[in-house]
């Protein structure tokens, strides 16, 4: 599995076939996949902050 | 989910590195609900059609009702459940359970069963940050430890107590401690299913830090004060190809990423977008940026513009034949 996962398309790629039961990592494949350089997809990731569709922009009051 | 947060105070005797919602009894914004705005609450949320209350608050050693602590949570469950028994109450994290036992002087396994008693449904899997007490003694010093975090959430699942699981991520933690507690995390849901536990861990939810409000010492550790997004999606895809089987279901934090990015992680792994919460304050007053409160129709409008269908669910991932409203 780790040789197949070289990116985070890769990783997209594998969990858009898989979702699979079975497809427990290990500790190691898991760290392995965390230690890489953040690489780069095809479409670049949303800037934060995200504008929010809800209506309430301001944290109501607990009370 | 249409749910509906209640935290019921923010007066908490503890004082984590990370929490920009906790504050002294006595201080100005210090707040403590009374039973009849919690049922007020509720009303509303059934109002709304909520098929459940997520409550959790601060830890308040004067929250005692008799002189006993368990004594108070267990008269607000009653009174709610009395009052809407068709609601899910999902309620009072591990922390809490653990302030409890030791307010009163009583084992987990005593709290717990008397708390499901009283009508608890499940325990949010909260306060967990990161199961890994170097990282604790940094954030959360005061909190339970990670042993006690397991131990609790193990003696609920034995119980038959559901429970969710999280991992606030993206502050001081390594990627070795990041594993470690997913690693534990699975071992204690193997547990639970080789021990044929009558309950489950039902979810596991990433929860990356918001440094904006926090205190400032983790604050300028961190460097940041938003997530960032590509770090949660990668953590967010091997959680999903790690728990495999053990925990199947994925939920993002909208409050937390912003709706934009909790779709994404629809992508990543995730196969759920959490609930409507109607009221979120804990992160908000962090500083997060994705709002306080979600309509259905706002939540299904998102999840179609990726093309998944959208399912109202309940707590523990079961189905609802109604469909979500505006």
């Amino acid at each position: 599995m780790m040789r197949s996962l070289q990116t985070l398309d890769d990783l997209q790629l594998r969990l858009d076939r898989v979702i699979a039961p079975d497809a427990i990592l290990s500790p190691e494949e898991a760290l392995f996949l965390l230690r890489k350089p953040t690489p780069r997809r095809s479409q670049p990731f949303a800037t934060l902050p995200i504008a929010c569709d809800n209506t309430s922009s301001a944290i109501p009051s607990p009370t | 989910m249409i749910n509906r947060n209640i935290n019921f105070t923010n007066i908490c005797e503890q004082h984590c590195s990370f929490c920009a919602f906790r504050r002294d009894a006595g201080d100005a914004d210090a707040y403590w609900l009374d039973r009849d705005t919690i049922i007020t609450k509720a009303a509303d949320a059934v109002a709304r059609r909520a098929t459940e209350i997520c409550m959790q608050g601060g830890l308040n050693p004067e929250a005692k009702l008799n002189g006993s602590s368990l004594d108070y949570y267990r008269a607000i469950v009653v009174e709610l459940k009395q009052a809407f028994p068709q609601l899910h109450l999902h309620a009072f994290s591990p922390q809490e359970v653990e302030f409890i036992a030791r307010e009163d002087g009583l084992s987990f396994a005593a709290v717990v069963e008397a708390l499901a008693e009283a009508g608890v449904d499940s325990l949010p899997g909260t306060a967990a940050e990161v199961l890994d007490d170097e990282v604790r003694r940094v954030i959360c010093p005061e909190k339970l430890n990670a042993a006690t975090w397991i131990e609790v959430v193990e003696t609920a699942l034995r119980l038959g107590v559901p429970t969710t699981s999280t991992m606030l991520c993206g502050h001081i933690e390594t990627p070795e401690q990041q594993i470690r507690h997913f690693d534990r995390v699975r071992s204690l849901q193997q547990r639970a299913i080789e021990r044929d536990y009558p309950a489950r861990i039902s979810e596991f939810i990433l929860l990356p830090f918001i440094g904006e409000q926090a205190p400032a010492p983790l604050r300028k550790r961190v460097g940041r004060d938003q997530p960032v997004l590509a770090d949660t999606l990668r953590l967010t895809a091997v959680a999903r190809l790690f728990f495999g089987s053990a925990i199947v279901n994925h939920q993002p934090s909208w409050v937390k990423l912003g709706l934009d990015g909790a779709i994404d992680a629809l992508r990543w792994g995730c196969n759920d977008i959490g609930g409507t919460l109607m009221e979120e304050h804990i992160t908000s007053m962090a500083g997060a940026k994705g709002g306080t409160c979600q309509s259905p129709a706002d939540l299904v409008a998102a999840i179609g513009s990726i093309d998944r269908p959208a399912r109202q669910r309940t707590t523990l991932y079961g189905s609802l034949t109604a469909q979500p409203q505006s």
